[in-house]
């Protein structure tokens, strides 16, 4: 409780992180998967003497840089602005934690760029050999990266030993962290193959085109082999909850899920029906059609990660809202108002209780709920008396296994009841009769 | 309660009805813009003189009439089978309710049968004006079958007056009746169009299928561009709360509607590009394509507007489980089992205890809540006790405001928490103390 509370209207803060977040991701997986296509096609290239696929790849890393290095660096330090500042406690806690990986991935970053820059300046101006070597580090550097990040990511859903230990190393090689790896190693590999197909149908080389569409293409044929058995993988080694909310307890998460694999399939058959069948006839807005395609399966599957995750952001360390799991206890002695240090007020009394109530809902709620936009809590509690309320808030874990565990005193609890009685009282609506 | 309970193992009865019925209005309303599509292609065809745009309407209304007649008249059918055995009571309130709707409905649908089949099997053996009015008596009977479906549909959701009225004609024209016959309306027409790229795109010679591909184009464009304004008339015209949990209140319920939006505006840009503005690139896949993108849209769409029913199946008149609100108070009275003609028992006591809360919990619950299925009940559960459970259960339409009111005694309540607990500890790992933190 020592960071202000960020409200952003309507969407809320979790929306905005996700939206930066899979954006960044989109093109982010692509620079790494790219990266095996420069250089792999590079190859094929020399290997077949074809002077025109150079061009086209020298047209195709002009892309790659503008998109990766600018745009994906940029959405980069956008993530970092949104989660320090709508979950302070959480990113410090994974800067603590894993300050050393992101020292290292910091490395690989940089030496990323400095390949990525210098294999985009040296075609033609230096030999063959040597510019496939800068093509290589770039993408081994690229990949190192993800396998770094893939670490600290899976590490928030499954801490696994480091619970006990708190041993880097047992946070980084964590349960999911090998099937996850494998997983997105196999979505990069796809979203090449989709960069691919928007940059190459747009060659004016009839010939050209017809070849680099197809080969774009077989691109996909690796990752839809390896993704089904990595997902498959991940799901088998997800904590018990999480494999309870993705398998039927939250309705929407397995719809979601379900939306993904759909996506995914239509992307992979079509892929087949139209590059790969039909590549003379395969048109720039139909790559970008796929590209949305590819855009919407990043979403929908890093929400379902996100959404499993409840109530933690970190699991079992920290919860959604920003409160450590060993400080739990104490709130519920002490209250969470007197050690919020940028709460307007810092204690529960008849003058100031709707304040404190609001305040309450602020530290405690407002990371998953708005008031009146999405998830808002206004309708959530539409025709619930205070009583009512004040019940549901004392067994909130109980009541919805993804909800934390209520962490206030009484008197806070009374507060934030009567709050969010009043949010409805004007109109009360009740539904049922 | 008067009828048995069909469980359906998994997907559960509400998941069997929607893909059911989403499959059969992504037909139906291509056979009510379809028909207009054919007519006004045809006279297109005679105005310019032109043979390839007649052949090609000649080989569209095959396919239109297997499609529509046989598939779309077989996925109606189902529905009714589905519903009538999903929810018998609420399948019986809408005959009720509505009986000379669907008799006329009937007759317009007899009508659209006839018409289609005397279109298809005249072409070149009556005169063209004949043929043109028989295209237009299709026609205008289809649209005439969904004027009365739709009053029945939009009744489901907003009975308006007709709850003190019980006026058939204030059902039928209920307040979301215009918005949301204009809504439909628009759809077919633009899915009119995305079948008939489907057929045109199998056409052989490329200029004739440029040419239709373009023109079929235009029947997806200008209305796709209208169809946010029907909806967000449709919208305006919603009660508060179904409106409130579309923007955001459920959350699960505006990302299928974002869901939707996604998938009508890639629909939008692949038609728009490679139909209107270059019709050469249009193909059978990428028409396979934006049907797919069509049926998702139209899914999500309907998953929408069944979602904002609820706690009712039909609002302010019967709950989701088939419980008429006009009963409520005899059934709270004398209890769900003794009401219910099909359960084994015919009382809770000491001894019956659990297998009594199984049949409540089956009469009451099991509608939405599918046992190892959707919407499963036991990980929703896994923390409570039958203390907890009971409360809950007594107080239902407050804890889910989607939810309905509990229609049971004291002691049934008690009875399904006290199952249910039992049964969560034998079937469910997790309610074994091992997520107890």
């Amino acid at each position: 409780m020592n960071y202000p509370f960020w409200d952003i209207p309507f969407i809320g803060g979790g929306i905005l992180i996700g939206f930066v977040a899979i954006i960044h991701t989109f093109v982010a997986q692509f620079a790494i998967g790219g990266g095996l296509f420069l250089v792999l096609t590079e190859h094929k290239a020399y290997r077949e003497n074809n002077p025109k696929i150079i061009d086209y790849l020298k047209i195709h890393s002009k892309f790659f840089i503008l998109l990766t290095l600018v745009f994906g660096a940029l959405t980069g330090v956008a993530i970092w602005f949104t989660i320090g500042l709508v979950t302070p406690m959480a990113t410090s806690s994974l800067i603590h934690i894993f300050v050393w990986g992101w020292a290292i991935e910091w490395v690989f970053f940089f030496i990323e760029i400095a390949a990525a820059m210098i294999y985009y300046y040296t075609w033609d101006k230096l030999d063959r050999k040597t510019h496939l070597t800068i093509g290589w580090i770039y993408f081994i550097a690229a990949w190192m990266s993800l396998f770094v990040i893939n670490g600290i990511l899976t590490f928030m859903l499954t801490p696994g030993d480091w619970l006990q230990t708190k041993s880097f190393w047992d946070a980084f090689f964590n349960p999911t962290m090998l099937p996850s790896l494998v997983m997105r190693t196999a979505v990069t590999i796809a979203l090449a193959g989709l960069y691919a197909l928007l940059t190459s149908s747009n060659l004016k080389d009839d010939d050209l085109r017809k070849t680099m569409v197809k080969y774009s293409a077989k691109w996909l044929v690796l990752p839809f082999i390896i993704m089904p058995i990595g997902g498959l993988w991940f799901v088998m080694t997800l904590p018990d909850m999480a494999f309870d909310i993705i398998s039927g307890g939250a309705p929407a998460v397995t719809l979601f899920a379900a939306a993904g694999v759909f996506f995914s399939i239509l992307i992979f058959v079509f892929a087949y029906f139209l590059p790969y069948r039909h590549p003379e006839r395969f048109p720039v807005a139909l790559a970008v059609l796929f590209l949305m395609l590819g855009l919407s399966v990043t979403a929908v599957s890093e929400w379902v990660r996100e959404a499993i995750r409840k109530p933690f952001i970190i699991y079992d360390y920290m919860y959604s809202n920003n409160v450590f799991k060993t400080e739990a206890d104490n709130f519920r002695i002490a209250g969470i108002l007197p050690s919020a240090k940028w709460a307007a007020v810092n204690s529960v009394d008849e003058a100031n209780i709707m304040k404190a109530g609001e305040q309450v809902f602020k530290l405690q709620c407002q990371s998953c709920h708005t008031v009146q936009g999405y998830n808002g809590i206004k309708i959530l509690t539409k025709g619930w008396q205070e009583p009512f309320i004040e019940n549901q808030i004392e067994h909130l874990n109980q009541l919805k296994g993804f909800m934390p565990p209520f962490m206030g005193s009484e008197s806070e609890k009374k507060a934030l009841a009567k709050w969010l009685y009043e949010l409805n009282k004007t109109e009360k609506i009740i539904r049922n009769q | 309660m008067n009828y048995p309970i069909w469980e359906v193992p998994i997907i559960g009865g509400g998941w069997l009805i929607g893909i059911v019925a989403v499959i059969h209005v992504f037909v139906a309303h291509f056979a009510v813009g379809g028909g207009l599509f054919l007519v006004l292609t045809e006279r297109k065809a005679y105005r310019t003189n032109d043979l390839n745009i007649l052949n090609y309407v000649k080989k569209h209304t095959k396919f239109f009439l297997l499609l529509t007649i046989v598939f779309g008249a077989l996925t109606g059918v189902a529905i009714w089978f589905t519903i009538g055995l999903v929810n018998p009571q609420a399948t019986s309130a809408l005959i009720h309710i509505f009986l000379w709707g669907w008799a006329i409905e009937w007759v317009f649908f007899f009508i659209e049968i006839a018409a289609v089949m005397i279109y298809f099997y005249t072409w070149d053996k009556i005169s063209r004006r004949t043929h043109l009015v028989i295209g237009w008596i299709y026609f205008i009977s289809a649209w005439m079958s969904m004027v009365v479906i739709n009053g029945i549909l939009s009744f489901m959701l907003t009975p308006g007056a007709w709850t003190q009225t019980r006026d058939f004609w204030d059902g039928l024209i209920n307040p979301t009746y215009f918005s949301s016959l204009a809504f439909r309306t628009l759809t077919a027409i633009v899915l009119a169009g995305i079948y008939a790229l489907f057929t045109a795109s199998l056409l052989k010679d490329k200029k004739v299928k440029q040419t239709i591909v373009k023109y079929s184009s235009k029947w997806v464009l200008p209305f796709m561009l209208l169809l946010p304004l029907a909806g967000l008339w449709y919208y305006l015209t919603l009660p508060e709360i179904p409106r409130e949990i579309i923007l955001g209140g459920i959350t699960f319920v505006s990302d299928t509607a974002i869901f939707g939006l996604i998938a009508g505006a890639l629909i939008f840009i692949t038609v728009l590009i490679m139909g209107f503005l270059k019709p050469n690139l249009y193909n059978t896949p990428i028409a396979v394509f934006v049907l797919l993108l069509g049926l998702a849209s139209m899914f999500a769409g309907e998953r929408v507007r069944e979602s904002v029913r609820k706690p009712f199946v039909l609002v302010d008149y019967m709950y989701s489980n088939g419980l008429l609100l006009s009963e409520f108070d005899k059934i709270k009275e004398t209890g769900l089992i003794k009401n219910s003609k099909w359960s084994k028992m015919k009382e809770v006591n000491e001894q019956n205890q659990l297998e009594a809360g199984k049949e409540a919990f089956k009469l009451y619950c099991s509608s939405c809540h599918i046992i190892n299925g959707y919407n499963d009940v036991k990980p929703l559960i896994t923390e409570y006790d039958v203390e907890m459970l009971t409360m809950i259960i007594s107080d239902l339409e407050n804890f889910k405001g989607y939810m309905p009111k509990f229609a049971g005694t004291e002691t049934e309540a008690a009875a399904i928490a006290k199952w249910l607990v039992e049964f969560n500890k034998e079937n469910n790992p997790l309610a074994n103390g091992r997520r107890k933190k």
